[in-house]
């Protein structure tokens, strides 16, 4: 693995949201951008942690961190662990570390164990805050079509974590909500009923629901899954181009995007030179991180069939390399 | 019969206590239609009919007991429901039967007529005191103004709560607060339309207005009004042709139910023509 492990984590930063404070950039509430950091720091950082279910680890990380900016794809098969690793990222499963005893018989001491997110300790009872800032996109599920909130109300509600209890939703969120509608191309359903949009159509909602939680980290749960491959290709642009448009800025986005789909890692139409939408791919295998590394190392033929257990081949389709199993 | 129902006193308070309890029930059963809660529903309306049995088998008032009794089963059952380990399928048929045999045991053990057990059975809207009317409002007031002081959240919560809780709503704590209000509200259903049919009131209503519009707002406007009607239009059925009045009250809400569910435009124009064709 060629993860780094900072001699300095991000701290501060929960403290000033556990009071519900907005932070200081936040487009919602009108503020000016915070000057650009120095050093980049890893917003995520995971040792030595483990999460076990009915007597069951299922996931075992010795290592996981992701900088400020960074856009990393996790592949690896079903089980693998890869959604609890985004639970445990924004707060929805309460992570335990590695016992000493589990590595070290006979040892009695605290472990090197670290779960933080954006400097909040995610093993706290109020590790839950970090979601105001942690934007999840879920996998696709069904939606019963009679529900009664329309694409633009389900869009706004990104932002009622930030509101908090006692605000109302005002002109400002709703200007917000609706300028991601256009931002993610379904701005013309916005007073439709949510339950009556197609796959593409919720998915594009909930990516722009994300975007209206003004997120510093976006989580990404198998985005095109159960879509057409129209419906992928729009959405996988989409998310790079939300990622690559913060790159620069005071802000810049972390985005972990769990996928199947390995030939999503690279994108761009016809006669297009190769894009990659990643800086970095973590495989992961039985809730453990198997390897680490630069997008143009991840698509090995034999580590990919190791990890899948299936025979898979890597050709060439130009300058493009393409996944074939 | 040749008086108005609106000169005497006791049907004054019935015809109050059917809207409030429609109004209280129809805000609680809306959370239970869209979060597809209505098992744990029958679980607290039970719970709390048992409850309240149990209480005057050992000479105690039943309402505080029926009260502890319905937050209990809350509590148990809804971190059960929450965790996906119990189905609503079984947790219905165990509590349902679990809960009758209780009330039949408390019935055999209770001494000389039973009629205030009865009571708790079936509700006894026409002989309702003045003191449920009173809880009956608190209860209402309080459902109404927490719906619309918290509007957002409930809105997020009950439509898509994983997305509630994904965003930083403190979805888990809207979630039992819906419970506890649920548990509240069938206590002080109890005494007017008893354990059994407060069910119906808590569901026929919402469903109803879930038929007939897709804004939440309206939805609970529309389960209120739905809720207010069948109160009174129960009570008013059950003094024109002299039925039991909790009987004609869900009655009531089950016709509205029907007839908002036909003329769903919610409802698949294709099922419609089929089924008009068959």
């Amino acid at each position: 693995m060629n993860t780094v492990h900072p001699e300095t984590p991000a701290t501060g930063m929960c403290d000033a949201y556990s009071s519900d404070c907005p932070p200081a950039s936040s487009a919602l509430h009108g503020s000016p951008a915070a000057p650009p950091a120095a050093v980049a720091a890893p917003v995520v950082s995971l040792r030595e942690v483990a999460v076990v279910r009915r007597g069951r680890c299922i996931l075992a990380v010795e290592s996981f961190e992701a900088q400020s900016g960074e856009f990393v794809v996790v592949v690896g098969p079903n089980g693998a662990g890869k959604s609890t690793l985004l639970g445990v990222m924004n707060g929805f499963v309460r992570p335990a570390f590695f016992r000493p005893a589990f590595f070290r018989p006979g040892s009695g001491g605290p472990g090197n164990g670290r779960a933080e997110v954006l400097g909040c300790d995610m093993r706290s009872f109020g590790g839950w805050r970090v979601r105001k800032r942690v934007a999840l996109v879920a996998q696709m599920v069904d939606v019963d079509a009679r529900l009664p909130i329309s694409v633009l109300e389900t869009v706004m509600v990104g932002g009622y974590g930030r509101l908090g209890l006692w605000r109302r939703p005002g002109k400002a969120l709703r200007e917000l909500a609706l300028s991601h509608l256009e931002r993610t191309g379904i701005a013309h359903l916005a007073h439709r009923p949510f339950g009556q949009c197609s796959g593409g159509e919720r998915q594009r909602a909930a990516i722009a629901r994300a975007l209206t939680q003004e997120p510093d980290i976006l989580l990404l749960d198998e985005p095109t899954s159960a879509l057409d491959w129209h419906a992928q290709r729009g959405i996988l642009a989409l998310v790079a181009d939300i990622h690559a448009e913060r790159r620069h800025t005071a802000r810049p986005l972390t985005t972990v995007m769990v996928t199947h789909d390995l030939n999503a890692l690279y994108h761009g139409g016809e006669g297009e030179a190769r894009r990659t939408v990643a800086d970095r791919v973590v495989c992961m295998a039985e809730g453990r991180v198997t390897w680490s590394g630069p997008v143009a190392d991840a698509l090995d033929a034999e580590r990919l069939t190791a990890l899948y257990g299936t025979p898979i081949d890597i050709i060439r389709h130009g300058p493009r390399p393409v996944v074939l199993f | 019969m040749g008086s108005s129902p609106f000169d005497h006193a006791f049907m004054l308070h019935a015809l109050a206590a059917g809207a409030l309890a429609g109004v209280a029930c129809s805000v609680a059963g809306v959370f239970a239609v869209l979060m597809r809660l209505t098992f744990i529903g029958v679980c607290l309306a039970h719970a709390a009919f048992a409850g309240g049995l149990l209480a005057l088998a050992f000479g105690l008032p039943s309402l505080p007991a029926a009260l502890a009794s319905s937050m209990v089963a809350a509590l148990v059952v809804g971190p059960l429901a929450d965790r996906g380990e119990i189905s609503p399928d079984t947790a219905v048929g165990i509590v349902f039967s679990a809960m009758i045999g209780v009330a039949v045991l408390c019935m055999g053990l209770l001494p000389g007529p039973k009629t205030e057990a009865l009571n708790l059975f079936w509700g006894s809207i026409l002989t309702v005191r003045p003191r449920d009317v009173w809880l009956l409002a608190a209860v209402a007031g309080v459902a109404v103004v927490g719906v619309a002081v918290f509007f957002k959240e409930v809105q997020a919560v009950a439509c898509h709560r994983s997305v509630a809780a994904a965003v930083g709503i403190p979805a888990t704590a809207v979630f039992y607060a819906i419970l506890l209000q649920t548990g509240v509200t069938v206590t002080a259903c109890l005494p007017s339309v008893g354990g059994l049919l407060v069910y119906s009131l808590l569901v026929s209503p919402a469903a109803a207005a879930y038929q007939l519009t897709y804004s939440l707002g309206r939805m609970f406007l529309l389960a209120m009004f739905f809720g207010a009607l069948s109160g009174v239009g129960g009570v008013l059925v059950a003094w024109y042709l002299d039925v039991p009045a909790g009987a004609a009250v869900v009655l009531f809400s089950c016709a509205l139910f029907l007839l908002a569910a036909w003329f769903s435009p919610k409802r698949d124009r294709a099922a419609r023509s089929a089924s008009s064709r068959g």
